[in-house]
């Protein structure tokens, strides 16, 4: 600007700079975006649900404070987030957030609303979001999860874990809870697994299980057509049933074979034995993929 | 689940095969048929393979009747014959060419013609038959009600998939798509093989998948309609 003296330059160019970097981090909305932030007192194990029908980031944490502190970022004025606590006047046994379309004319971009919860680490999650991202972290109440094709993450998962995504990858990290992951055509990855009970289905995508198998545990990792990749401690007790109609079968564990095996089990490639005293019932399959059993060295 | 449910309109349709098996023959030689035509105009199978019948026999037909009597000239039988014994392919007398003037009167020719259409009339009842089997082992696996059920539930997604964001709708697509794949695969290989456990657990499953997939799609786009 003609005129105009190096150190306003200056000043202008760092206060631009100051902006960008508040309204990146989530601090600032940017232009036609909404911002809102609010605290509700909870009871132990309040019930939070997200429905999210427009799609956005979600990110729900758990904290060891009795209060649940949520920021609502949204796209534009053309969309809104409505918040209800139940009892109204009293700590939540309930908290409602809900995305509502204002103005049906909006783009998808401009109905996108993104939440970022801090709640009570034993609170019950229900989040219905079709696309977008979730990421769930530190809870020990329940989650129900459930997208379309959003990329769903849940680390450190201690209750009952049912995550659903049709076309998203799911993935869990360091779960200790019961686990209920099914997809269509995302890959599920478990890492760090201690849970006893775990359900993980999926039609084309991948299966990554690494974790232990616990003694009485009950495990069911099943695809269609990708492949399952299982990687646990030689040391785990477990009896495996796995079994692919078309696909490779790749078990690296010395199994100690059953007396019998079942008619059901003589087709396609299969591995049906104990490892150690055979406590966990371990059941892989898939139809056409690869499975991949090896210990953890 | 398994079901033992018969299929009425199937048994049906299969009867009205069978009967427009039984008068196919009389058909082409002449006799007054109409339940024939009838039925070849409702079966589109039935339809496509009297189409095939007809042009065969109109094909034989416009042959020249030299061209089924008349005999090469012999120095081609003598060269050919020739040929072959001194490649040691056949031993003199010459029998092919004795097969070959056989074939190439009037009658064998008309017999050749029969074989022919009856392989042809042996082949389509093979598929036939197959078809069937594939749709007889699904209603057995899954049960007809459930098969009727997701086929609703497909016709209302298809009826209201506008309604939905467009990248929401294409990943819906990309599942069904998979799981009918899924469901054809099974099928085949259960037709083939109908003792074969896994198909049967797997083809159960991706009906299952398909009904949740379809159930979530009609409710997102009821959700997105209100």
């Amino acid at each position: 600007m003609p005129g105009r003296r190096p150190f306003e330059h200056r000043a202008v160019a760092c206060l631009s700079a100051a902006l960008a970097l508040l309204v990146s981090a989530g601090i600032l909305p940017a232009a036609g975006q909404g911002r809102v932030e609010k605290s509700f007192r909870a009871i132990p194990n309040c019930r939070i649900h997200i429905s999210n029908p427009t799609g956005g980031a979600i990110v729900v944490r758990g904290w060891d404070k009795a209060e649940v502190h949520a920021v609502c970022v949204t796209n534009s004025p053309k969309v809104e987030v409505d918040s209800e606590p139940t009892p109204a006047n009293a700590e939540a046994e309930r908290l409602d957030f809900a995305t509502h379309v204002l103005n049906p004319q909006a783009t998808l971009q401009e109905r996108m609303v993104s939440y970022e919860l801090d709640v009570p680490r034993d609170s019950n999650l229900v989040i219905s979001s079709p696309e977008g991202s979730i990421s769930v972290e530190n809870i020990s109440g329940d989650d129900w999860i459930n997208s379309v094709k959003a990329a769903i993450s849940v680390t450190d998962g201690a209750g009952l874990i049912q995550v659903r995504s049709l076309n998203g990858d799911i993935n869990l990290v360091r779960p200790s809870g019961h686990i209920e992951a099914t997809s269509i055509m995302g890959n599920l990855t478990i890492t760090g697994s201690h849970s006893q009970k775990i359900n993980a289905q999926t039609e084309s995508g991948k299966i990554t299980f690494d974790g232990d198998f616990l003694p009485i545990g009950d495990y069911l990792l099943k695809t269609y057509a990708g492949d399952i990749n299982v990687i646990c401690p030689s040391s785990d007790s477990f009896s495996l049933d796995a079994q692919s109609l078309r696909g490779k079968m790749d078990n690296q564990f010395k199994l100690r074979r059953k007396s019998h095996v079942p008619y059901s089990r003589l087709g396609g490639s299969s591995s049906f034995g104990t490892n150690g005293p055979g406590e966990a019932s371990v059941t892989v399959k898939s139809y056409s993929g690869a499975i991949h059993m090896r210990p953890r060295p | 689940m398994l079901q033992q449910g018969g299929n009425g309109a199937a048994q049906r349709a299969a009867a009205a095969c069978r009967s427009f098996d039984a008068q196919l023959s009389d058909y082409l030689e002449g006799a007054d048929r109409p339940e024939v035509t009838t039925h070849a105009a409702d079966c589109e199978f039935c339809g496509a393979f009297l189409a095939d019948l007809l042009l065969a026999r109109s094909a034989c037909g416009e042959l020249p009747e030299a061209a089924l009597v008349e005999e090469p000239p012999a120095r081609i039988w003598a060269n050919v014959r020739a040929t072959l014994v001194a490649e040691g392919l056949i031993h003199p007398p010459g029998r092919q060419r004795a097969w070959l003037e056989w074939l190439l009167t009037p009658a064998p020719a008309a017999a050749l013609t029969a074989v022919i259409l009856l392989s042809l009339f042996a082949a389509r009842s093979l598929v036939h038959e197959h078809r069937q089997a594939v749709k007889d082992v699904a209603e057995l696996v899954v049960g007809r009600d459930v098969i009727a059920n997701v086929s609703q539930m497909e016709a209302a997604f298809r009826a209201q998939s506008a309604r939905l964001n467009p990248t929401i709708e294409r990943a819906y697509e990309e599942d069904l798509a998979s799981l009918d794949g899924e469901i054809k695969e099974c099928k085949d290989t259960l037709a083939r093989q109908p003792e074969d456990d896994l198909s049967r657990e797997y083809l159960a499953s991706a009906y299952t998948q398909k009904a949740r997939v379809l159930e979530s799609a009609l409710e997102l786009g009821d959700s997105d309609a209100r």
